[in-house]
């Protein structure tokens, strides 16, 4: 594990682009198999075309797994810090918009507070996930450890 | 199931979340509070694998136990959001999480320890709290996830959106 960082030398306002990813059904029902949620909101079209919330809306087709975007948002992280003496602590995540098969997704970090506790060393991180037509995805708070 | 830690695998598992989906509780019946029942389950790394490659991250923490050993975490580990799998291993077909048309609204875990292959893990769960908003029924989840030395590895809050 070399080029690591530490703790002063990240600045407030430190932004990088994540995780890219083009969704497929393929990777949807890949993702329902090994997470164990088999859920038809994932694989069943029809179980889609007949299913309307009591809000009225409606989805286009499958959708992709909350979860699986949160395993976006925190692969960004681990492949950031993991590295570099850091350690993913937390994530906090808003689904705000459905991911459809077909959809590429990005995910992109910004360094947005540090904090120094009587133990610890955080940085507060905004998450946010868009798509290609440039709609949010996915908004998260992160907290991130740097261990020196 | 026997609360022996035999290896989870996916032959183990019901993928067939219909069956049985009358049993489950409705948003009327979830009762805030009550702790639901579930099982420990001990991972492998065939399975923390599994669910690497499904996110598409092949970080060597997870799949290469020589180079694993040679860093601060001495060992395999898996990715921090592993616990997506074990809300649904660790419960029972009958619980709510399975109802088709569920909607994961937002998830927040807070990772204390990272999980290894090898652990068994033991969820806590419940239905914390329950909401309407805009027309639709919603439940916040708890969840508490300790490992074989009873050592919270996990903990967080998610909040679904209900089909009924």
């Amino acid at each position: 594990m070399t080029a690591e960082f530490s703790y002063a030398d990240i600045a407030v306002g430190h932004s990088f682009d994540g995780v890219k990813v083009d969704v497929t059904r393929e990777m949807i029902k890949e993702f329902a198999m090994a997470s164990f949620d088999n859920n038809p909101l994932h694989w069943d079209d029809d179980f889609i075309a007949e299913t309307t919330f009591a809000n009225g809306k409606k989805f286009d087709t499958v959708i992709g797994h909350g979860l699986m975007t949160y395993s976006f948002m925190v692969r960004t992280m681990t492949d950031w810090l993991w590295p570099d003496n850091g350690n993913h602590r937390r994530l906090e995540t808003r689904f705000r918009s459905p991911v459809y098969p077909g959809d590429t997704i990005q995910v992109r970090v910004e360094v947005q507070d540090k904090r120094e506790t009587r133990k610890g060393k955080w940085l507060v991180c905004g998450l946010t996930v868009t798509n290609q037509r440039g709609e949010t995805v996915s908004t998260g708070d992160a907290l991130a450890e740097i261990l020196n | 199931m026997s609360e022996t830690s035999s290896a989870f695998s996916a032959e183990d598992f019901d993928y067939d979340f219909w069956k049985d989906a009358e049993k489950r509780a409705g948003w009327d019946d979830l009762e805030p509070g009550e702790v639901v029942e579930s099982k420990p389950v001990t991972i492998t790394a065939d399975i923390i694998q599994r669910y690497a490659r499904s996110i598409g991250d092949m970080n060597p923490l997870y799949f290469d136990e020589e180079y694993a050993k040679t860093t601060r975490f001495g060992g395999l580990i898996s990715p921090p959001s592993i616990h997506a799998l074990f809300l649904f291993a660790c419960t029972t077909h009958d619980h709510f999480m399975r109802t088709p048309g569920t909607v994961n609204m937002g998830q927040n875990w807070w990772i204390q320890h990272p999980v290894r292959p090898g652990d068994t893990i033991t969820l806590t769960a419940r239905c914390l709290d329950k909401v309407i908003r805009k027309g639709n029924t919603f439940a916040i989840h708890d969840n508490v996830f300790r490992n074989q030395h009873d050592t919270v590895v996990c903990s967080g809050r998610g909040w679904t959106m209900r089909p009924y």
